[in-house]
């Protein structure tokens, strides 16, 4: 008698890769490098996100300095315009946040990062 | 007796069927990295982004959606040389239908509000100044003749909407040209095919559709805590605005003075550290920002839940919220922060 190619066993092991190829995008994640993407003007440049850096930014007013401390946590240290606001607007680090100098058109936004990161601020 | 080998073709069956799976789970999804793209404009910083398109219809509906704001920048913007500026310095004269439209819209958020949205407000903002630094508040004389230069029931629109009087009166749009400029760009994202999308105009905002398989997450930004984030919600095909006292500020002899003035006093509204609104336009979350921010916590919250379609978030001076009855509904927490 010929026997089969394919047993029961095989039909369990193919159910077992189809179950395994759906699994796998939930671990994806959203994982993307880590980066700083720094607004001058109509200018977009993207830079590392690592631990003490300084990035500067250039504006119709001067130069407005980003610092990322050693936790990770980006703040403007000096800037140009007059209110300071960005300044005082305190240190960021997740996904999607962002600083903006609106007197000096320059803005940094966090992208990428791990964690519950949003996609917008509504401030 | 039977063999104890497997054959060569069955091997070979498991190997195909293993490499086509793994293919299909890491399959690239058509724009599962949504694409962004920002510019300076209404003295802003402006991000579009849109996810679940293919790049080529993503950079052209996100260009023509940036050209649409651009359009009502240029129009309304109150700065030399636009069609605001010669209408404020001629005391009135022919609309454009998109200046009429929003014209139209900020008189009836004034009426609506009891005049605490007001559009006349512009010679109060010139008075104080809040953009140049710290510098003395303006004096109460100073204040007082400003005040009786404001107010919406002098205007006289048209009844055709075609053309308005000013009658001594000076329009800033800044409390709704913004919103509406979202909204021309979420109708030019619509028309171009694109349905999943955040249009964000330094925080006010329209979310439109997913982020892939998973909703967008918005922070509300802390009133009182810079960089952190009061809340994560989830809203959907609405927009959201928020008005704060934390954004536009200067400090003098360690008193905060921001940007939303009370047209009725003339100073800074105060009770109120900050304002989300979410609503189906942009302009008129915009509106509804300023005037709930102006009216304060409870007569705010009254006033949303008597407006169809908007709902609310107050968060007071001590830091406590107060929600109109529909605010979970329409921006529910994020379920996974």
């Amino acid at each position: 008698m010929r026997r089969r190619l394919f047993t029961p066993l095989d039909g369990i092991l193919v159910m077992g890769l189809i179950l395994l190829s759906l699994l796998i995008p939930i671990f994806k994640g959203d994982v993307q490098p880590d980066r700083l993407i720094i607004f001058e003007g109509r200018q977009v440049r993207e830079v590392a996100f690592e631990s003490g850096a300084t990035i500067e930014a250039h504006g119709p007013l001067g130069v407005t300095r980003f610092e990322v401390d050693e936790e990770g946590m980006v703040s403007v240290s000096t800037a140009p315009c007059p209110n300071r606001l960005c300044v005082s607007m305190g240190p960021i680090s997740d996904s999607g946040e962002m600083i903006i100098c609106v007197p000096n058109r320059v803005a940094l936004e966090v992208v990428g990062k791990k964690g519950g990161g949003v996609d917008a601020v509504s401030r | 007796m039977t063999s104890k080998y497997v054959k060569p073709q069955k091997i070979a069956f498991f190997i195909v069927a293993l490499l086509l799976l793994l293919l299909w789970a890491r399959r690239p999804d058509v724009g599962e990295v949504p694409y962004s793209e920002t510019s300076f404009l209404m003295d802003t910083l402006i991000t579009i982004t849109v996810s679940g398109v293919a790049e080529e219809t993503a950079q052209r509906s996100v260009s023509e959606a940036f050209d649409k704001m651009r359009s009502v920048d240029e129009e309304m913007g109150r700065r030399d040389g636009t069609a605001l500026d010669r209408l404020n310095k001629s005391g009135g004269g022919d609309l454009s239908q998109t200046m009429a439209a929003v014209i139209a819209s900020a008189i009836s958020w004034a009426e609506a509000s009891g005049g605490a949205f007001d559009p006349t407000v512009a010679p109060l903002l010139d008075l104080w100044r809040v953009k140049d630094g710290p510098h003395p508040p303006p004096s109460g004389e100073n204040l007082s003749g400003a005040v009786e230069k404001t107010g919406y029931k002098a205007l006289v629109l048209a009844s055709d909407g075609k053309s308005i009087e000013l009658n001594g009166r000076m329009l800033d749009l800044g409390g709704v040209a913004k919103g509406y400029a979202i909204d021309l760009a979420v109708k030019a994202l619509k028309k171009a095919g694109v349905e999943n999308f955040i249009v964000n105009a330094g925080g006010d905002l329209y979310v439109s559709g997913m982020k892939g398989e998973r909703p967008w997450r918005v922070g509300i930004a802390h009133p009182r805590s810079p960089g952190e984030l009061f809340a994560i919600v989830e809203p959907s095909d609405s927009a959201m605005v928020t008005s704060g006292d934390y954004e536009r500020y200067f400090m003098w002899e360690e008193k905060r003075y921001h940007h939303i003035i009370d047209p009725k006093t003339g100073y800074p509204a105060g009770g109120v550290s900050s304002v989300t609104v979410t609503a189906r336009s942009a302009m008129d979350a915009d509106a509804l920002a300023t005037a709930v921010f102006i009216l304060g916590e409870e007569r705010g919250i009254a006033f949303l839940e008597g407006i169809d379609g908007a709902e609310g978030m107050v968060i007071n001076a001590s830091g406590d919220a107060m929600k109109s009855s529909g605010f979970n509904r329409a921006a529910p927490e994020a379920s996974n922060k």
